[in-house]
């Protein structure tokens, strides 16, 4: 089996594991790898998983999910997100980002953008 | 003109016994398997002779349907010899068919099958028990994923390294 796959593997039962110890190990190691493929692969788990804490990570956290760094992961998130069947946990939290006061201006820009987004494909 | 004296017939109508037999010289009879033969096929010594001496330019030509009869119902002759000839052939097929049969019957049943169940058993579960499929990952505990997660991605780093 080649060494992506199995990455893919773990990659999809930390998003399936009912444990909340998942969300930690798929930030910790998932978002903060050098790889952008292992980036994106983690970020489609936490949208997956679509819970509040996995959706904080993908939506507020600088450097993560919809703002990576690299336009790839980033736009891959949004569509991610955009594909969600149900949207209610995720325009909440973008609400939330949007509001927050000491939140970075470009973050709150990134999440305005994706709500409208999200507005306008609904 | 009238219709009614044209002198000859726009139909031709079957003969009857009488006028065949009259038609044809053929003593065994002018029906060979059904068909009837609508030339003689036996040169009478009558017509032979005044072939000889006749200067008639289509004596030849009556001469010659005489020869396609006869190639016609010779053809019927060969036709039957080389359908028996298949048919025999056919024949043989079936019985080698039917022997090959019975003797691979025969070795059946004289033969033992055995079946290494623990030999097939341990190549199943060798293709089938991985253990980066995705439902053995679920059964294992967070901490044991986050350790395979960090080697896989130390590997492909390697990897990517390598190429």
């Amino acid at each position: 089996m080649k060494t992506i796959n199995k990455i893919d593997n773990i990659i999809e039962a930390l998003s399936r594991h009912e444990d909340p110890k998942s969300i930690s190990v798929l930030e910790e190691i998932g978002t903060n790898s050098e790889i952008d493929e292992i980036r994106e692969k983690t970020a489609h788990a936490l949208i997956k998983k679509n819970t509040p804490d996995s959706l904080k990570i993908v939506v507020a956290k600088s450097g993560k999910g919809i703002n990576d760094l690299s336009a790839r992961v980033a736009m891959s998130s949004i569509n991610e997100i955009l594909s969600l069947n149900d949207k209610t946990e995720v325009l909440k939290i973008l609400e939330e980002t949007m509001n927050t006061e000491d939140q970075k201006q470009d973050i709150k820009d990134t999440a305005r953008s994706v709500k409208a987004l999200i507005t306008y494909s609904m | 003109m009238k219709i009614t004296n044209t002198n000859f017939s726009l139909f031709n109508k079957p003969l009857s016994k009488e006028e065949r037999q009259e038609v044809h010289s053929n003593p065994f009879g002018i029906n060979f398997k059904g068909n009837v033969l609508t030339s003689d096929v036996f040169e009478s010594s009558k017509t032979k002779e005044s072939n000889n001496t006749s200067t008639n330019p289509f004596a030849a030509v009556s001469g010659k349907s005489k020869m396609v009869a006869s190639a016609f119902v010779g053809g019927i002759n060969s036709f039957n010899e080389a359908f028996r000839s298949r048919l025999n052939s056919i024949i043989s097929f079936g019985r080698q068919v039917k022997d090959s049969i019975a003797s691979s019957w025969e070795k059946a049943k004289n033969t033992e099958i055995t079946l290494d169940f623990r030999t097939l058993a341990d190549s199943i579960s060798s293709k089938f028990n991985n253990q980066y499929s995705v439902n053995n990952l679920l059964k294992q505990p967070v901490d044991d994923l986050s350790t395979m997660l960090k080697t896989c991605e130390a590997d492909y780093k390697n990897e990517i390294v390598k190429a």
